[in-house]
């Protein structure tokens, strides 16, 4: 890509320090975001997407190496300018059933607002069209506690997009949805990105779902090597069989999904 | 936003009325029925029939009542705080061990005074600075754990945990103390709001209300903590820094509370629920107010209920009354309730 990356690591090392234990999850990677692009990262389950994830938005230090983001380094942010880069969404239930769409998705403002958190008009728009902008309007004035859950996982979205950040990262984000609401999620991402030159980051375990969608894909193989590439070029190569290559299951280029070895 | 602004505001209006109407049948009712326009003319100084009247009502009645009000406040208010910090609507200064904590301290300034609670100052302030400092150990506890354990249900637990220990600590210095400071700390552990005097009440008030104030401050991260600490921090909120100031205003509050009026039961953990069920809201920005609010109601009717009988009834006795149901409800229809969903 011509353009300059929103988001790119060098060499980075991700894992836990304890005292003086380091276990490394995830080593050497080295990979980019770009705006106006949605990324999915693939991946086995524990195989450390999500410390990858919590360690390039900022809530986790890297081991080694290091993430420069909007041409900065992550380490030179404070966390108040991070919350301005950064726009995360996790599956977490929360306690939050009380509030209304509106004061939910008001809280994203909050690296905008003052001491007590009070919207002015700018912030208000902001508020409207985020909510407008992932088909919530309609849902404006309703508690959290009675939306569906493709509805709240919408509304978290919301939440991010009022954030006005350039980058935005789902950690699942179709986890526990019905296969309606993981398509319209997935879709509405894709069209958030591309319409708001934002760069989407998700992990996911919707190959299928996410595969037509996306333009550019990370990849954790087996042995805890990074892969990045764009995704026509990923399934080409076979790089989608490094997955899971212990593993029953092959990766079919015809359904462009993963399927049995031995198909009945 | 409308309908819900709205209902915001009528809670809050019918919570100070209720609050204007509570204060002055705290002065009129008590072991003597003193006449309404006799208590008024006792308040602005005018001529009252009966000079006793004067002083059950100035000296007696009104700083009972508006203790009452502030430490029902103060109660309500800390019990909101550690709610929202351990992301759990069932803690509260008394779960978690920070009364317990606060009565520990009055124990040991209590029973190495050998019982002889005398009106000076000093031994006031003795009272006041072992309440604080007790709350502060089992606050420092609570912070040293929640730094090795994430989990705030597990938290929950170690603060549970750290009430009975304290609880052993007070039973064994009970053990080994003599009758006169035993029968002294037991009278102040059945709560009480008589004890701050008229000259006191200034230096009580002052504590309470700027705790107070300082938590009003917070209500910014408090409403970005509803969505649980990871989200408050992408927001930009400094999650070490919130929760430790959040500890340490609700230890202020049930200190000061513990040392003036006893370990008052109940009210911490209740009045956050009865605000939220009125006001169908956890936006602390009105949840935080009229919890305040209402914890002052509750206070103002428990210290009502307690002086009816011609003889006065513990606090204690009454805050579960009121408390254990609320709470058995809120478990019971807590798929219903929105603010667990």
């Amino acid at each position: 890509m011509s353009h300059q990356a929103m988001l790119s690591t060098n060499d980075l090392a991700v894992g836990y320090r304890n005292g003086k234990r380091i276990s490394t999850v995830l080593e050497h990677i080295n990979v980019s975001l770009y705006p106006g692009e949605l990324v999915c990262l693939l991946g086995a389950n524990g195989i450390g997407k999500s410390t990858l994830l919590r360690t390039i938005s900022g809530v986790q230090s890297p081991l080694n190496g290091e993430i420069t983001i909007a041409g900065r380094n992550i380490e030179s942010y404070s966390s108040k300018e991070l919350s301005k880069l950064i726009g995360i969404v996790y599956t977490d239930r929360t306690l939050a059933g009380a509030l209304t769409v509106e004061e939910l998705v008001s809280l994203g403002r909050q690296p905008y607002t003052g001491f007590f958190g009070r919207l002015d008009d700018d912030d208000r728009r902001v508020v409207t069209e985020a909510i407008e902008n992932v088909g919530m309007s309609h849902k404006t004035h309703d508690y959290v506690a009675t939306l569906s859950d493709g509805e709240r996982q919408k509304a978290m979205i919301a939440r991010a997009l009022a954030q006005e950040t350039p980058i935005i990262i789902l950690d699942e984000p179709t986890a526990f949805l019905d296969v309606a609401s993981r398509i319209e999620t997935m879709q509405l991402l894709r069209n958030l990105a591309q319409s708001q030159q934002k760069a989407v980051l998700l992990s996911t375990h919707d190959v299928g779902l996410s595969l037509p969608l996306t333009d550019r894909l990370w990849l954790v193989t087996a042995n805890s090597t990074m892969i990045e590439g764009s995704t026509s070029q990923l399934i080409t190569d076979g790089s989608l069989q490094s997955l899971f290559p212990d593993r029953n299951i092959t990766f079919d280029t015809s359904v462009m999904d993963y399927r049995p070895i031995h198909n009945a | 936003m409308k309908a819900t602004s709205h209902r915001s505001a009528i809670t809050l209006i019918a919570l100070s009325l209720l609050v204007v109407v509570l204060l002055p049948l705290n002065l009129v009712y008590g072991s003597i029925d003193i006449p309404f326009s006799e208590v008024l003319n006792a308040l602005i100084g005018e001529p009252v029939s009966k000079h006793t009247w004067k002083t059950i009502v100035v000296e007696t009645r009104l700083p009972m009542a508006l203790t009452a009000a502030l430490a029902g406040a103060a109660l309500a208010v800390a019990g909101l705080l550690l709610q929202t910090t351990f992301d759990n609507p069932l803690a509260g200064p008394s779960i978690l061990g920070v009364s317990t904590g606060s009565s520990l301290g009055v124990a040991v300034v209590m029973l190495a005074m050998g019982g002889v609670v005398s009106e000076a100052l000093t031994s006031y302030f003795s009272i006041l600075l072992g309440a604080i400092a007790g709350a502060a150990v089992v606050m420092l506890i609570l912070l040293f754990f929640s730094s090795i354990v994430k989990s705030t249900a597990m938290l929950l637990i170690i603060g549970i945990m750290v009430g009975y220990l304290t609880s052993s600590a007070i039973s064994l210095l009970n053990f080994f103390s003599t009758q006169e400071g035993v029968h002294s700390f037991v009278i102040w552990g059945m709560g009480n709001f008589t004890g701050v005097t008229l000259d006191r009440l200034p230096l009580f008030s002052i504590l309470i209300l700027v705790s107070l104030g300082l938590s009003f401050m917070l209500v910014k991260p408090l409403n970005a903590l509803l969505l649980g600490a990871r989200y408050a921090e992408n927001l930009g909120v400094s999650i070490k820094a919130t929760r430790n100031k959040l500890l340490l205003l609700s230890g202020i509050l049930t200190a000061v509370v513990t040392a003036f009026c006893g370990p008052i039961g109940f009210l911490g953990l209740v009045v956050p629920h009865i605000a939220r069920l009125a006001l169908r809201s956890s936006n602390h920005t009105v949840l935080l107010p009229a919890t305040a609010l209402a914890g002052a109601v509750i206070a103002l009717l428990c210290n009502l209920i307690s002086v009816l009988p011609s003889s006065v009834i513990p606090i204690n006795a009454i805050t579960p009354i009121i408390g254990v149901p609320i709470i058995i409800y809120v478990i019971i229809n807590r798929k219903k309730i929105l603010y667990f969903n």
